[in-house]
């Protein structure tokens, strides 16, 4: 077995950080599932998010001295991930350069994650691998991020560059929509 | 040669993996070893953040420049005063207020607010509240360099005696508006007074003085049966100009502190 898959995330990339292409490959190969299915909520064509998520791990090698090693490496990675199917979601639908995020203007009660919510997590958990599709993308992208991800609020608030209360607020909706969705879905199961 | 062969080989063998025909893995690990993706310094980021921590500084400073402008034209001016004169006068000073200024600040605060949002602490705070957070450092610190030091003055004069260089020169020697003509304000110092009228020297209009005929209750603005404005006082006066001659409606005193251009107004290049 390689003595670098034993490695966390971190490790892995303060190696790299070091020189040690191989260290990097587990990386990749750690992520690369994971930044597909994440990009399939942005885009639809395999082949373009293929070569979005082989850009990504491309400009994650460029600016790795950048990464903080005493930081989680997922939310770093997903940052740069965002970043990139988002430009790319921009340059295909050709939307303006700059819109306003409404939930970002001004500050939210800060919706911090429970316990009742962790209860949830399985029930949750369920719905969004059945119901994310008919959410808009970016109720799905921060449901999965929270979920299949698992990354905090603050984490999620680094990789979508938000205020931790519009993370809570978004979350909020994104479950309502997810609820609505998944009865919906059931609703035309039943009949 | 060989070295060169061997590259362009695992370039393209990078090409192809990313059209799908090997793993990501391989073609990501590909473009790294034959020095088609290079890994950026530590040094380039240490010196990409310093460069934003600059530009923003540089924003900043602009901006509280053009604030401190604007409070200076504000002050030698006197459009502050406008504002008491009611409707009329709030319409005036809307007239005269420098917008292309005040949009122009606009414009590198906003940039500014884009730029910090690259540090944590700017993404985690709500746009709106940044935004006023830049606004109202620019304007304090603006306002303050004003009022509490003698830059403005001191560049004013500068300007005056033909020391400072363009385009501070120019835009210094340029502050001073008259209020617009047809406006029905006036302003300028007393030069002598005679109940009901009295003379102002009117550096606005050119000339080197102008009769003022004063509302009826003359210059005992507050009733107590003293003058509230004696000879040598600087005034904005409200009125209706005819045959030569101010009807008063209002007068308000300029602050002696708040006037520069009148001293340089009625001098012939000197001080």
């Amino acid at each position: 077995m390689d003595p670098l898959a034993s490695l966390t995330d971190e490790e892995l990339a303060a190696r790299t950080q070091a020189g040690n292409h191989e260290a990097f490959g587990i990386l990749v190969e750690r992520y690369e599932k994971k930044l597909s299915y994440y990009g399939k909520r942005f885009l639809r064509v395999e082949e373009d998010i293929q070569d979005i998520v082989q850009e990504i791990f491309i400009s994650a090698y460029r600016n790795i001295q950048s990464f903080d090693t005493k930081q989680r490496f997922s939310p770093w990675i997903y940052r740069i991930a965002h970043n990139s199917f988002v430009n790319e979601l921009r340059r295909k639908s050709r939307r303006p350069f700059f819109a306003i995020d409404f939930d970002s203007l001004v500050a939210h009660p800060h919706a911090a994650e429970t316990s009742e919510q962790h209860t949830h997590e399985r029930e949750m958990k369920e719905m969004v691998e059945k119901g994310l599709e008919a959410l808009p993308p970016n109720y799905r992208e921060i449901l999965l991020l929270y979920y299949q991800e698992e990354l905090s609020y603050k984490e999620i608030a680094d990789v979508l560059q938000v205020p931790m209360g519009t993370v809570g607020v978004r979350m909020r909706r994104a479950k309502e929509a997810l609820t609505k969705a998944y009865q919906k879905m059931n609703q035309r199961y039943e009949f | 040669m060989n070295s060169e062969k061997h590259t362009a080989e695992e370039g393209m063998k990078g090409k192809h993996a990313a059209k799908g025909t090997g793993s990501v893995r391989d073609s990501v690990l590909a473009q790294i070893s034959s020095n088609q993706v290079r890994m950026r310094s530590r040094t380039f980021f240490v010196l990409r953040i310093i460069g934003i921590i600059v530009l923003a500084l540089a924003i900043l400073a602009l901006s509280i420049a053009i604030v401190n402008f604007l409070s200076f034209t504000f002050r030698v001016n006197g459009q502050g005063s406008l504002l008491r004169f009611g409707g009329q006068g709030i319409l005036i000073f809307l007239q005269v207020f420098p917008w292309p200024l005040l949009i122009l600040d606009f414009v590198f605060l906003f940039f500014l607010e884009r730029l910090l949002r690259v540090f944590r602490f700017g993404y985690r705070s709500p746009v709106l509240y940044l935004f006023i957070g830049i606004v109202l450092v620019a304007a304090v610190s603006g306002v303050l360099l004003d009022r509490g030091t003698p830059l403005n003055d001191d560049l004013l004069h500068q300007a005056d005696n033909g020391h400072l260089p363009p385009p501070l020169g120019a835009l210094y020697q340029g502050s001073r508006h008259a209020p617009p003509p047809g406006s029905g304000v006036f302003r300028g110092t007393i030069a002598s007074y005679t109940p009901p009228t009295a003379l102002l020297n009117d550096p606005d209009l050119g000339t080197s003085t102008i009769p003022v005929m004063l509302p009826p209750s003359g210059f005992d603005k507050d009733g107590d049966h003293q003058p509230t404005f004696g000879v040598g006082d600087s005034i904005m006066v409200f009125g209706v100009e005819q045959n030569g001659v101010i009807q008063a409606h209002a007068i308000y005193p300029l602050d002696p502190d708040d006037i520069p251009p009148f001293n340089h107004f009625d001098h012939d290049g000197g001080h």
